[in-house]
């Protein structure tokens, strides 16, 4: 008996040892990659830091934009900043960023008398989409982690070997001399924000075909729950630290409003149900015709970028013209006040 | 908790380690057990208890069954077991589809009936367990298997995390007496799940994901592509279903081998099957095997009279279709394959390769004529395949129409040529790159599993296998096609 319990030891310890070896083995070439993986600091993700270091740093009196990658294309914060008087905070970046993220991430930094723009996707509200996109950012700020929640942690770790596998290509492709984020067509970079955060560039090129196909999603009600948690925690937040908060529609291509209008009022219909923030405006309004938009159903282009924020600002205009800021205080709108 | 992901391979040496750490059989089990759970509830943790209610019912049924003596209380026990597993499946599987079957029926006969559907998140894996947990019932009724006394041992072997939630479906008979003998570390079977996971990330990340990334785009939108384009991506359907399956049989049977015990082996090339017949025998083996035993007998099974026998075949397929998906596009592509076994299962002169046998003959290349039926039998499953995969019955009678109404258009070819000589290229080589591996090593229960050679050569072999599943590894892979059913 204890010479079949030794037997067993010994195969388990050899077993082990071969195990670690093969391992060791792996982590050398590991290392080889990593050294080679170049963590681009211009890539568009990295525009996280600058975004973020605005808004702790941005003067009072402001307005803060929260959203996905919808808002950060299809805002003119300067037209705000004239009009409304207000220092804009655009945070737009991803929309598999997560809501969470994107509103924990506010919340610590909210500061009385601020106005809090909620401009999440429909999509944002119905279920929890994810990506590696949170892992990118995340090259960049580590220190975002403590902003997300345990579903995204989980992800980030059972996505791990994909973003390995990425890791991997990039650094054969360093090696082959070629560009590393071959992912956007044209290469998205974090030159393309302007100092509000807004993307500008996109606004003078031509737009790409735009091939993503109408996506059908459904609500799922146990998310829906978080999110209703989520979004009246933040509400309340926001009022005990005398900020205002509203929520915006966000823009989508037409054809894929009318293929899904269903979920897009029902979600609408559930938020001014459930959440107390003032809703300004309906989301048929966001609807805009195909050419307005870039290279995605979400990321406006052109004019319809300047129609969509006057549209914003003149929903707005009314609610903060009760006690908002002197719209002269800032500088370069004397301009536009007399024309208006 | 998917295979695929750093998390498992976090998960598993941890537990590997705990486990071989713990000399007492019981310990062992407990461990076993603990990990399941967490394996299982990795998903959502309420779906933990769903699946002990489940055991402890047919736990108590199956003591019950051992000291009742009156064939009508024995009865009346099964009869519990099977309301208790399938009223589970029904209500999480079936509920809406009977609910608007019914709805879409009496609406039809001029009866106005409710929409009263509901929204029911389908558990992981619960089409796998309830099976096993009622053969095991069954086969106690039946005196095939002796009820375990030991609770531990009887929620270990219902919730083994390496099968759980996609099979095999083990019979208690062969799985359960392995969670009650001691278990002694064996180095050559640890040796070969290591080698047997290996391949399984390798078929799964590498073939059956980058095929779903063709395949997915058009079968999200079937109207916006022509018919040769319909034909290619259930071509590579039928195959990434093929992988991505195997590819997780073989990751679960090379882990339960990392702890000492033995699964069912669950493929065995069906693509080189030469009938219908054979195919359904080399492929899903342990649920082939399970409709076998518990639903085509009972129905008549290979003995009854001819008319009988085929009414079993098809209804049995039928049954097999909705199990795979509570929708009538899947009842109808299994009906379909039932209809088209019964000419070849009613002849006595059915030719039964078994599938010990060496699909397609012996010889290192195939004949010409054991090509013409190889290609023929997968055909079948083929052009069946868009039934499985569409969304809708809706879709599939689109891709079907568009498959025949642009067979004669050349326009229609070349979005086909430019695909297949674009992005799909790549994934194409591996899939016949692969399809050849398995041919050379179709004599093995898996590709590498006779890999030969000195240390350093094969470690080059896993080494390279291994950084090729990294590098061509699908940015986005998904969970194992066999979750949802």
């Amino acid at each position: 008996m204890n010479l079949s319990i030794s037997n067993s030891s010994r195969s388990i310890l050899r077993y082990a040892r071969d195990v670690a070896l093969f391992t060791i083995l792996q982590g050398i070439v590991g290392g080889f990659v990593l050294y080679h993986y170049p963590v681009g600091t211009n890539l568009y993700y990295a525009s996280s830091s600058s975004k973020h270091q605005r808004l702790m740093d941005a003067p009072s009196p402001r307005m803060i934009f929260i959203g996905g990658s919808s808002m950060g294309f299809g805002l003119d914060s300067p037209m705000v900043r004239e009009q409304l008087g207000y220092e804009p905070i655009n945070m737009g970046l991803h929309g598999r960023l997560g809501a969470t993220f994107m509103i924990n991430e506010v919340k610590d930094h909210v500061r009385a008398g601020d106005v809090v723009i909620l401009g999440l996707e429909i999509p944002l509200l119905a279920y929890q989409d994810r990506g590696l996109e949170m892992r990118f950012m995340l090259e960049h700020r580590r220190d975002a982690i403590r902003y997300l929640n345990w579903e995204q942690t989980r992800f980030l770790l059972d996505s791990t070997l994909i973003y390995l596998g990425g890791i991997t290509r990039g650094a054969v492709r360093h090696l082959q001399g070629k560009p590393v984020d071959v992912g956007w067509v044209p290469p998205l970079t974090r030159n393309i924000f302007n100092e509000y955060g807004d993307v500008t560039l996109h606004r003078n090129m031509k737009q790409p075909v735009i091939t993503q196909s109408v996506q059908k999603f459904h609500i799922d009600p146990g998310y829906q729950k978080k999110i209703r948690k989520l979004l009246q925690s933040f509400s309340s937040h926001c009022h005990e630290r005398n900020a205002r908060i509203f929520f915006t529609h966000s823009p989508v291509m037409s054809t894929h409003f009318e293929q899904t209008s269903e979920i897009f009022y029902e979600i609408d219909g559930w938020l001014r149900e459930n959440i107390s923030v003032q809703i300004l405006n309906d989301p048929r309004d966001l609807a805009y015709p195909p050419e307005c938009f870039f290279d995605t159903p979400y990321h406006l282009w052109g004019d319809a970028i300047f129609d969509r924020t006057q549209r914003l600002i003149d929903r707005l205009r009314p609610y903060l013209e009760e006690d908002g800021p002197e719209t002269p205080s800032l500088p370069g709108n004397e301009v536009i006040i007399q024309s208006e | 908790m998917i295979f695929t992901t750093l998390t498992f391979l976090l998960f598993l040496p941890t537990i590997f380690l705990l486990y071989w750490g713990a000399r007492r059989r019981n310990l062992q089990n407990a461990i076993l057990l603990c990990a399941s759970y967490c394996f299982y509830g990795w998903w959502d943790y309420r779906l933990c208890a769903l699946i002990f209610a489940s055991s402890l019912v047919d736990y108590g049924v199956g003591l019950c069954l051992e000291k009742a003596e009156s064939a009508r209380l024995r009865r009346g026990l099964v009869i519990l077991s099977l309301t208790c597993n399938l009223g589970l499946l029904g209500f999480f599987k079936y509920f809406n589809f009977f609910a608007e079957s019914f709805a879409v029926l009496a609406n039809s006969l001029g009866w106005q009936v409710d929409d009263v559907t509901m929204h029911i998140v389908l558990p992981v894996g619960i089409s796998f367990y309830t099976f096993q947990t009622l053969s095991y019932t069954i086969d106690i009724y039946r005196g095939r298997v002796t009820p375990t006394r030991n609770l531990l041992e009887y929620l270990a072997f219902v919730s083994f995390f390496p099968q759980l939630v996609a099979g095999p479906i083990e019979r208690a008979r062969s799985l359960l007496p392995q969670f009650c003998a001691s278990r002694e570390f064996d180095y050559r079977l640890a040796c070969e799940g290591s080698r047997r996971i290996l391949w399984g990330f390798f078929l799964k990340m590498v073939v059956a994901d980058n095929l779903g990334q063709i395949v997915g785009p058009v079968y999200a939108a079937p109207a916006d592509y022509g018919g040769p384009m319909h034909l290619w991506a259930a071509f590579l359907f039928s195959w990434q279903v093929y992988f991505d399956f195997a590819a997780y049989s073989d990751i679960a049977i090379g882990t339960a081998q990392l702890f000492g015990f033995r699964l069912t082996r669950n493929f065995a090339y069906p693509f080189f099957a030469q009938t219908l017949g054979e195919l359904w025998r080399r492929w899903h083996i342990t649920l082939s095997t399970w409709f076998r035993d518990y639903v085509f007998r009972p129905l008549g099974g290979t003995l009854a009279p001819v008319g009988r026998r085929s009414l079993a075949i098809f209804l049995t397929f039928a049954i097999s279709g909705l199990w795979h998906g509570a929708a009538w596009h899947f009842v109808i592509w299994g009906a379909l394959h039932g209809l088209l076994l019964i000419p070849s299962m009613t002849r006595r002169s059915e030719g039964h390769v078994r599938r010990k046998d060496l699909p397609g003959g012996n010889g290192l290349l195939p004949g010409p004529a054991v090509v013409f039926r190889i290609f023929r039998t997968f055909s079948i499953f083929w052009i069946a395949s868009v039934l499985f995969r569409a969304a809708t019955l809706g879709d599939a009678t689109l891709i079907y129409r568009t498959i025949l109404g642009d067979l004669f258009n050349a326009d229609s070819y070349h979005a086909l040529g430019a695909a297949v000589s674009g992005s799909d290229a790549v994934t194409a080589g591996f899939l016949f790159a692969v399809i050849a591996v398995e041919w050379f090593g179709r004599g093995a229960d898996f590709a590498l599993q006779n890999l030969r050679g000195p240390r350093s050569a094969r470690w080059l072999v896993y080494s390279g296998l291994f950084w090729l599943t990294l590098y061509f590894g699908a940015e986005q892979t998904g969970e194992f096609i066999y979750f949802q059913f």
